[in-house]
């Protein structure tokens, strides 16, 4: 093997455009997903009225801090949330998370949540 | 204190194919919030969420450039590709315009970018701006009921604001003919190959008699609201001859009014007109003689 | 809002499709045709992973109204090749280990491809130029480039 060129095993399918990515697949009664983020740095989540969004046509679910479970994740301190809980800590912190049955749903859904946010300091630089 | 987000979303209701410029114009006046569409390589990124309607103006024959004998008209929906491959275009004292249309993101941008779209959205790194103004183009408004010419230099108002009023389109661009011993030139200092300009420059130099100096342009881009025509630069070269051009290009960057943002501090773009300016300048007196 | 109806030839089949007016063209390739060798990986034209073939030039379908493609003749990158024979382009890409991930390497492909129709014998700089609209943030891009300068008969 050593001074050979062996090509990848799956480098045909890739110059085909077959290789299966993770957003390729496509499974039956499969939902899209999609995550509402904060456009805060810092703020508390004085409230999130889901009402809306849940009564559009072709919603599944939307979960909120209501529905996760007690865990703190992270691959060195444990410190994350599955979605911000009493505050946002970053641009772009997951507030609350849509199934529906297509993206447009998705995104008219994200639209229709209404998260009243109570901005607090940051720090940018030191 | 309290804040509720709202996020709007792009969707517009209609979608409008024009079968021919009356028709566009004629539905932009009927519809608020209609706004036309050609190649989409802003529109589909900007998503503004105020559009209500689409009206679709690639099929109007828009797309051209027709060398006549004292102008050059290019079409609203000319490509950049197109830009790129017209031969009398690639050619000075014209060529300048299509060092700009190569720096426009990659090819496949500019198979579908236009260069009325270029203009329309009238973003101060604009690249065909510059080398459109240093030629003293016009722009050709088309309404359904009549048809206005106006210098390119005014047509620019702000960022993103044109003199386009209701129910009107641009439907061409003119460069008129420049007279001989025009040399023109385009840079584009970026951060790599296909970035929205931190600044860009033109230069036309027109010589007289004995080699002096008979007209001169400079323009800036991305360095103020809108592409910037360095008048005091202009005059003091006049005034100087071309000995002047370090101080010349020295007060054009005095004249820009550069904003710091993610691609470059102001520091950065104020050092870089003088620069660029001085580079454009000497380029296009250069090929001003050579011609 | 009110549904487009547009007739497509996309690789040689012929397709109808009901589009929403704020569709691109990518959404309508993978999620209503079921083409997913075309990409989502910007969705502002920058990446190129969703290059497609419009009407005989390169395009970002991410930036492509839908509803514009009426009557258009599109190929991606499983319309290139025959059945499942590679071109000499996509031997050469596996050849030269000029694919990692694999998620640039249709919109590459599609690029090379329409670059070589045009200019069979490109430089090395006239490559390079050819793919400034598709990123590659595995390879460097140095397999890349040689794998098509060798289907050119160049080194």
């Amino acid at each position: 093997m050593v001074g050979k060129n062996i090509p990848f095993i799956d480098a045909s399918e890739m110059t085909r455009g077959r290789t299966v990515y993770a957003s390729d697949t496509s499974l039956p009664g499969m939902l899209e997903g999609g995550l509402l983020r904060s456009p805060h740095p810092h703020a508390k989540i004085i409230n999130i009225d889901i009402s809306s969004a849940e009564q559009l046509p072709g919603v599944k679910a939307i979960i909120t801090r209501k529905n996760i479970p007690n865990v703190k994740f992270g691959s060195t301190i444990q410190d994350d949330t599955v979605l911000a809980i009493d505050k946002v800590r970053h641009f772009g912190e997951p507030v609350a998370g849509v199934a529906a049955l297509d993206e447009d749903i998705v995104e008219e859904a994200l639209s229709l949540i209404r998260v009243e946010y109570e901005e607090i300091p940051a720090v940018f630089d030191a | 204190m309290a804040q509720t987000q709202a996020v709007k979303l792009f969707r517009p209701q209609t979608y409008f194919r024009a079968e021919s410029v009356a028709e566009a114009t004629q539905f932009l006046l009927e519809h608020d919030g209609s706004v036309v569409i050609a190649g989409g390589t802003d529109l589909l990124v900007e998503k503004n969420c105020d559009i209500v309607s689409l009206v679709d103006i690639t099929r109007l024959g828009l797309d051209y450039v027709k060398v006549e004998e004292k102008l050059v008209r290019i079409g609203a929906c000319t490509t950049f590709t197109q830009i790129e491959k017209d031969a009398t275009l690639g050619k000075q004292p014209y060529s300048s315009l299509v060092e700009a249309a190569r720096t426009i993101g990659g090819v496949a941008i500019r198979n579908e970018a236009t260069i009325g779209g270029n203009i329309c959205n009238a973003v101060p790194s604009a690249d065909s701006a510059p080398p459109l103004m240093v030629l003293d183009s016009k722009v050709r408004i088309t309404s359904h009921e009549r048809e206005r010419t106006i210098p390119l230099d005014d047509f620019f108002l702000h960022v993103r604001k044109v003199d386009l009023k209701k129910g009107e389109m641009v439907t061409e661009i003119h460069i008129p003919k420049p007279p001989p011993h025009t040399g023109t030139c385009f840079m584009k200092l970026g951060r790599a190959a296909d970035d929205i300009s931190v600044v860009n420059a033109a230069a036309r130099v027109t010589l007289g008699q004995g080699e002096t100096l008979q007209n001169v342009r400079l323009v800036l881009g991305a360095v103020a609201p809108v592409p910037l025509r360095a008048k005091k630069a202009e005059a003091q070269l006049m005034r100087g001859g071309v000995e002047s051009i370090s101080e010349v290009a020295e007060t054009a960057a005095d004249e820009a009014k550069p904003i710091s943002d993610v691609r470059a501090s102001v520091g950065y773009r104020r050092d870089m007109c003088k620069v660029l300016s001085e580079r454009v300048l000497r380029m296009a007196l250069d090929r001003a003689e050579a011609s | 809002m009110a549904y487009v109806r547009i007739n497509m030839n996309v690789n040689h089949d012929e397709y109808q499709v009901e589009v929403k007016p704020h569709w691109n063209l990518l959404y309508v390739l993978r999620k209503k045709i079921g083409l997913t060798g075309v990409k989502y990986g910007c969705g502002t034209g920058e990446c190129g992973t969703c290059t497609v073939i419009l009407d005989g030039k390169i395009v970002h379908s991410c930036l492509k109204l839908a509803a514009q493609c009426d009557g258009s003749e599109i190929t991606t990158i499983e319309g290139l090749g025959v059945g499942s024979q590679l071109t000499r382009l996509q031997e050469a890409f596996v050849r030269h280990g000029a694919t990692q991930c694999g998620y640039c390497t249709p919109g590459m492909i599609l690029a090379a491809h329409s670059l070589l129709e045009a200019n069979p014998k490109p430089t090395v700089q006239e490559v390079r130029d050819a793919l400034t609209g598709n990123l590659c943030r595995c390879t460097g891009y140095q397999k890349i480039i040689e794998a098509i300068m060798d289907v050119t008969g160049q080194r």
